[in-house]
């Protein structure tokens, strides 16, 4: 699936933008950046993100370079892309990350999902999902070094 | 066989004997045993028999004891530097973690088991019997378990086929985390087939220098064999071009990109990225590049997909490398 993206202008000036799909070698931002054109501040919620290819990495450095001094804010990045920022501190450039959403699975009754945290070192563990089906605390499905900043 | 820890030494001779091997062990590097060139058929480097001296100097010292010997080299304590500080020779062909050892755990959640025996037979065996042809994905799954195959031909060509890949691993109903390790190491694998395999005549790259979102057409010498399958333990995605035009040089170096301080950069311009094959390596549980020079390159990616995530991820990433040609020679 191609990316897509749903770009919305809020009162207090600010763009918010939700990423679905694939970043590939496609991938420039144009339509947000063209949005972004008086904007301060951009929020960016990337849990859509599904995967990102080598030149799709290339592709996200680039755009976020061309949001230059806004401040910019990523919520909810996906596994994929806290997979990639883990490994490529520099691939967000100067934005902030404010929550990741990572894969979590239920030791009690083994429901599996994906859930939203802050994006900080331990927050896997101590800000781990109650389980929607049992109500038991949940578990990590990965390793914070993977995903998280470190 | 060089290790001080038991049950590393279980797995490793329990490998090592599957293939019809027998041990001659050693509890470290010091003081080794001298063998004559061809003496031994392979030569296992346990690096935790010291692990705080510097892995080249480990396999040096191995390698000095038993010269032109391949070596395999497992870790279990900072693996991922350590094991990619060992590839810098070219005697070790062959590089894996041990279970549970890929995350740099603190010292006191340490274990030092070994590598996955079952994983560490199948690349022995193919070491000990050289093809001098694709194998797909036969090797990794389950004896005579059906493979899917196809050629691919030009970029749209790829993107079916990355498409067929996935209706697999979406079939199976894998978790998002798996199929996402599973269509990066496809796609890597079939973009540097097609962009940065093809050569012309004179040895010259033909796409290398494309822009990547330029279509390609491929030649009938230059279509790209895919083969891909999964038997409940391993999904198993083999790429082979007929070009062989990879260099063991240049596999080390993007590998060991994964230990930039501030992580591997992205090459500028709109060619390849420069990441693929390391992104391939990160995602996948095994990487195999198996190349005769100017005949093919077939490189394999084998992704775990039985359990947990945490349980494919903590099984790390091995790399077997089977080179024909100058640029393995010692």
């Amino acid at each position: 699936m191609m990316l897509k993206s749903d770009i919305q202008r809020h009162d207090d000036g600010s763009v918010h933008a939700t990423l679905e799909g694939k970043i590939d070698q496609y991938f420039d931002g144009r339509d947000i950046l063209q949005a972004a054109d008086s904007a301060k501040r951009v929020v960016l919620k990337l849990d859509g993100v599904r995967s990102i290819s080598s030149l799709g990495v290339r592709a996200l450095e680039a755009f976020m370079k061309a949001l230059g001094d806004r401040e910019v804010f990523l919520d909810d990045i996906s596994a994929a892309l806290a997979n990639q920022v883990a490994m490529i501190p520099n691939l967000v450039g100067r934005a902030t990350v404010r929550s990741v959403k990572l894969p979590f699975v239920c030791p009690g009754c083994g429901h599996e999902g994906a859930f939203s945290v802050p994006y900080q070192p331990d927050a896997a563990a101590t800000h781990a999902p109650k389980c929607p089906q049992c109500g038991g605390k949940m578990d990590f499905d990965g390793f914070s070094e993977e995903y998280l900043p470190h | 066989m060089v290790s001080r820890h038991p049950a590393t030494i279980r797995r490793l001779a329990q490998s090592l004997g599957a293939v019809g091997l027998g041990v001659n062990h050693s509890l470290g590097t010091a003081g080794l045993q001298r063998y004559e060139p061809g003496e031994l058929k392979i030569a296992v480097l346990d690096l935790d028999v010291d692990a705080h001296a510097d892995p080249a100097q480990l396999v040096a010292e191995l390698a000095a004891a038993c010269p032109q010997t391949p070596l395999v080299a497992v870790a279990g304590v900072d693996a991922k530097r350590r094991l990619m500080a060992a590839l810098g020779s070219p005697s070790v062909r062959h590089v894996v973690p041990k279970l549970g050892g890929w995350i740099d755990l603190p010292a006191e959640k340490r274990t030092f088991d070994g590598p996955d025996e079952q994983d560490l037979a199948i690349g022995l065996r193919r070491h000990l019997h050289p093809q001098t042809s694709p194998q797909g994905v036969g090797p990794y799954l389950i004896e005579g378990f059906s493979a899917q195959h196809a050629t691919v031909g030009s970029t749209s060509e790829k993107d079916g086929a990355l498409g067929e890949v996935m209706s697999m691993a979406e079939a199976l109903e894998l978790s998002d985390e798996k199929k996402r390790r599973i269509e990066v190491a496809t796609e890597e694998l079939l973009l540097n087939a097609i962009y940065d395999a093809p050569r012309a005549p004179d040895g010259k790259p033909l796409h290398a220098g494309l822009d990547r979102r330029t279509p390609v057409t491929l030649d009938e010498r230059a279509r790209v064999a895919l083969a891909y399958g999964c038997d409940g333990r391993n999904f198993v995605i083999a790429v082979a071009d007929g070009f062989g035009s990879i260099e063991r040089d240049d596999v080390v170096r993007s590998l060991r990109k994964l230990l930039e301080p501030q992580g591997p950069r992205p090459q500028a311009g709109t060619s390849g990225a420069g990441l693929g094959l390391m992104l391939t390596y990160s995602q996948a549980n095994q990487l195999i590049v198996h190349s005769v020079r100017e005949r093919f390159t077939e490189v394999t990616a084998v992704v775990h997909v039985s359990g947990s995530n945490r349980t494919a991820l903590a099984r790390g990433s091995a790399l077997h490398l089977y080179l024909d040609g100058p640029a393995e020679k010692e």
